[in-house]
């Protein structure tokens, strides 16, 4: 069955989406799938923009993820709620970097340093 | 369906008890999954069943990435893909959990796991200073690799020297499981870069760029001390 455009869907299926192609980029990096992870990446990223635009920018949706129980997800949803919400999702960053769960706390600890050099600026 | 023997009781319980318990582990985050059914005429293909469900349950685990203990399958899984899922998912787990050297066999583990420990040791590693890392370039070891701080194909692609890129300040000897954590990182797309790979990113920048990037990575993926 063909997947609806992220403008088709509906505020919560975005939710859902987003929260599932995070378990998905887990798996794909637990199995070293790499050009899976980016596949979904793009689809993320399309879900972002979706977002984005709604509204006045509903990505505040995906505060609540940053308690979910998968790595990547947290990950996923601390990156994308940086430009709305920047302190909640600095300190999420952290907590995944300390957790000590890798690969996704070297990937967080790396976005701090990114952004504290200024090469990540969320938008 | 027969009465199982005795020595085939105990096992029966066993798997029983294990399945139960890797079944409920999964429904306290996912209340709705179950196993899929097996079809079983004996008391063998019961015990089958029951492991065959608790292995479910553990790649369901896996999937919802809960921190919980893995299951590591009696028998040997048939492929190297499977074989590394379920041992780097053992490493990561206790590299959450793992505090004291002598906690480090705290691991049940089957006969074809043994292949795979040194990688799992060594995934445990406290992270070391620069040039303890560096030194350890001159021997081998077992669940280790040679890594290039700064990337070696992206840096042959920019035509940096070989004498630079094989250079014993461009080499470290890590885990592999880290080495294989890290060069993933390079290779995934990434909101840091605008969407692109670290790797992408790099392309075209100067060596004490990527350096630095690949020193800050070493640290945060806890190999190298700060």
């Amino acid at each position: 069955m063909k997947r609806a455009k992220p403008r088709d869907m509906t505020l919560k299926q975005l939710v859902e989406r987003f929260t599932a192609i995070g378990i998905e980029q887990y798996q794909a990096t637990l199995s070293g799938q790499h050009a899976r992870f980016n596949r979904l990446f793009d689809e993320m990223v399309a879900i972002k923009d979706e977002l984005k635009i709604r509204n006045g920018d509903q990505r505040q949706e995906l505060l609540s993820l940053y308690n979910h129980p998968n790595a990547q997800v947290r990950l996923n949803a601390a990156k994308v709620t940086l430009a709305v919400a920047p302190e909640p999702a600095r300190r999420a960053l952290q907590t995944i970097a300390d957790s000590r769960e890798y690969p996704q706390a070297g990937d967080a600890g790396m976005s701090l340093y990114n952004l504290e050099r200024g090469i990540f600026k969320p938008t | 369906m027969v009465e199982p023997e005795p020595g085939q009781a105990s096992r029966l319980f066993e798997a029983e008890t294990r399945a139960e318990f890797a079944i409920a582990r999964v429904r306290q985050l996912d209340p709705h999954w179950r196993p899929r059914p097996s079809a079983y005429e004996s008391v063998e293909g019961l015990i089958r069943a029951y492991e065959s469900d608790a292995e479910q349950a553990q790649a369901r685990l896996r999937e919802l990435a809960a921190p919980l203990s893995p299951i590591i399958p009696r028998e040997r899984p048939p492929t190297a893909r499977e074989r590394y899922d379920i041992t780097k998912a053992a490493a990561r787990w206790l590299a959450q959990r793992w505090l004291a050297q002598e906690q480090r066999h705290v691991v049940e583990a089957p006969d074809w796991f043994s292949e795979y420990e040194p990688s799992v040791q060594a995934y445990l590693d406290p992270p070391k200073t620069l040039s303890e890392l560096q030194q350890a370039v001159s021997s081998t070891k077992p669940g280790y690799d040679i890594h290039h701080i700064v990337e070696k194909d992206s840096a042959e692609k920019d035509s940096f020297p070989k004498l630079m890129i094989n250079g014993p300040e461009n080499l470290v000897r890590i885990p592999r499981f880290k080495h294989w954590e890290i060069t993933g990182w390079y290779m995934k797309k990434n909101l840091d870069y605008d969407g692109l790979s670290p790797r992408d990113y790099l392309s075209g920048k100067a060596w004490d760029e990527r350096t630095k990037v690949g020193l800050r990575a070493l640290i945060e993926h806890g190999v190298l001390k700060p």
